[in-house]
C-alpha cells in the first residue's frame, strides 16, 4: 500500500511533466563566439492592441536579465536618448543599425522585444492574463543574432469564490468582466514572462560575468 | 489515511520544489522597477520627483547590504533625474559612481558628464557677474 501511493505520486509527476513538450534547442554558438557583458533594452514592439502594453513592459525587463549576470542600461535613460535622436516608435528604432547603438551607448548587445500577447480572457468564473513576448539579442558589433526567445505566460486569476448559488456566481462573473485586467495585474505577469525567458536552462541566457556561473555552464547551452 | 498521505507528499514535494527553485538575487533592486513604473503612470515633474526618492531610497538600502551591491542602472538613472532636476553637482556623482561599479557603463556615463558640464559652463556664463 505504501508502494502503492508513492508510485500514484511519482506518476502523476511524471504525467505532469509529459505535458511539456520543450521547443527545440536554441543554436548558442554565435553567443559564445560573441559573449556579451552589457545588453542595451530597447522600447519593445508591439503587436498587440494595448497601446500602454509596451511602456508597463518596459518597466519589467532589467531585473530579470541583468540578474543572468549583465549589465542592462537604464531603460529609461535609453529611451530618453533615443527620442533625442529622434528614435521615438518602433519602426523607427527597428531601422537604427546596431553598431550605431555601439557608438551611442557603448553596448555589447541590443535586446528588441515584440510584445505578441497582453491580453485577458473569461471561461466563466476565471479569468486568464496572458503576457506573451517574442524576444531577439543582436551582437551590437556585428549585428549576429545572439539569441532569440519565445515566452508566453498564462495567469489564471481565478473566480475568486464568490459562492452563494447561481445568482452570486453570475454577479462574480459580471464584475469580473466588467474589471478588465488592469495595468496594475499585467506588471507582475510580465516580470513573470521575462523572469522564465532570462533563467530558463538550455533556452535562456548563459550566466553573464556578473553571475557566479560565468563560463561554468556551458555544456547547458549547446 | 494512506490515501489522504498522497496530496500532503505532493503537496510537501512542490513546497520543495518553490524553494529550491526561488533564485537568490545577486544585486539589490529595492523599488527600481517600481519607480520605472510610477514614472510610467505619472509623467513629468511630479512623477520623476517621486522615482528620484525612491531611488535615493534604494541606494540608501543597498549601502547597508552587505552581499548585494545596487543592481545595474540605478545611479545612473537617479543620476539622470538629478540632471532632470537641475541638481548637476549631484547628478555628475551619481553617474560617475555608476561608472565606477560598472565600467560597461563608463563611455556612455562620460558623455553624459561631459555634457551635463557644457550645460553648467553656459549656464555660468548666462549669470551676470555679481
Amino acid at each position: 500500500m505504501k508502494h502503492l501511493s508513492f508510485v500514484i505520486a511519482a506518476s502523476s509527476l511524471l504525467l505532469l511533466s509529459a505535458c511539456i513538450t520543450p521547443p527545440a534547442k536554441p543554436d548558442y554558438t554565435k553567443f559564445f563566439d560573441h559573449q556579451p557583458r552589457s545588453i542595451l533594452v530597447v522600447p519593445p514592439a508591439n503587436k498587440t492592441t494595448a497601446v500602454d502594453a509596451p511602456a508597463v513592459f518596459l518597466t519589467t525587463v532589467s531585473a530579470a536579465f541583468a540578474e543572468r549576470g549583465y549589465y542592462v542600461f537604464p531603460v529609461f535613460l535609453v529611451q530618453a536618448i533615443l527620442t533625442d535622436l529622434g528614435a521615438t516608435d518602433e519602426g523607427a528604432i527597428a531601422t537604427v543599425p546596431p553598431d550605431k547603438f555601439k557608438e551611442v551607448f557603448g553596448t555589447d548587445s541590443i535586446l528588441y522585444v515584440t510584445i505578441t500577447d497582453w491580453t485577458t480572457s473569461y471561461i466563466v468564473l476565471a479569468s486568464n492574463i496572458i503576457v506573451g513576448a517574442e524576444y531577439r539579442l543582436v551582437d551590437a558589433a556585428t549585428g549576429d543574432i545572439l539569441w532569440t526567445h519565445k515566452e508566453r505566460v498564462v495567469h489564471n486569476s481565478g473566480g475568486g469564490g464568490g459562492g452563494g448559488g447561481l445568482i452570486g456566481a453570475l454577479v462574480v462573473a459580471a464584475v469580473q468582466a466588467a474589471i478588465t485586467a488592469t495595468t496594475v495585474q499585467y506588471r507582475p505577469i510580465a516580470i513573470q514572462a521575462n523572469e522564465f525567458a532570462a533563467n530558463r536552462s538550455g533556452y535562456g541566457l548563459p550566466a553573464g560575468p556578473y553571475h557566479p556561473e560565468f563560463q561554468k555552464d556551458h555544456e547547458h547551452y549547446k | 489515511m494512506k490515501t489522504q498521505f498522497v496530496p500532503s507528499l505532493i503537496l510537501a514535494a512542490l513546497i520543495l520544489a518553490s524553494i529550491a527553485c526561488a533564485p537568490q538575487k545577486h544585486f539589490y533592486w529595492g523599488s527600481y522597477e517600481d519607480s520605472l513604473f510610477s514614472r510610467q503612470q505619472h509623467a513629468g515633474t511630479e512623477g520623476e520627483a517621486g522615482a528620484a526618492t525612491m531611488l535615493n531610497s534604494t541606494i540608501n538600502e543597498a549601502q547597508s547590504n552587505a552581499t548585494q551591491k545596487v543592481g545595474p542602472g540605478i545611479h545612473a538613472d537617479y543620476g539622470y533625474l538629478l540632471f532632470k532636476q537641475g541638481r548637476h553637482d549631484e547628478a555628475i556623482t551619481e553617474l560617475q559612481k555608476e561608472a565606477s561599479l560598472y565600467p560597461e557603463s563608463k563611455p556612455l556615463m562620460d558623455t553624459m558628464i561631459s555634457r551635463i558640464q557644457g550645460r553648467k559652463v553656459k549656464e555660468k556664463e548666462k549669470k551676470p557677474a555679481p
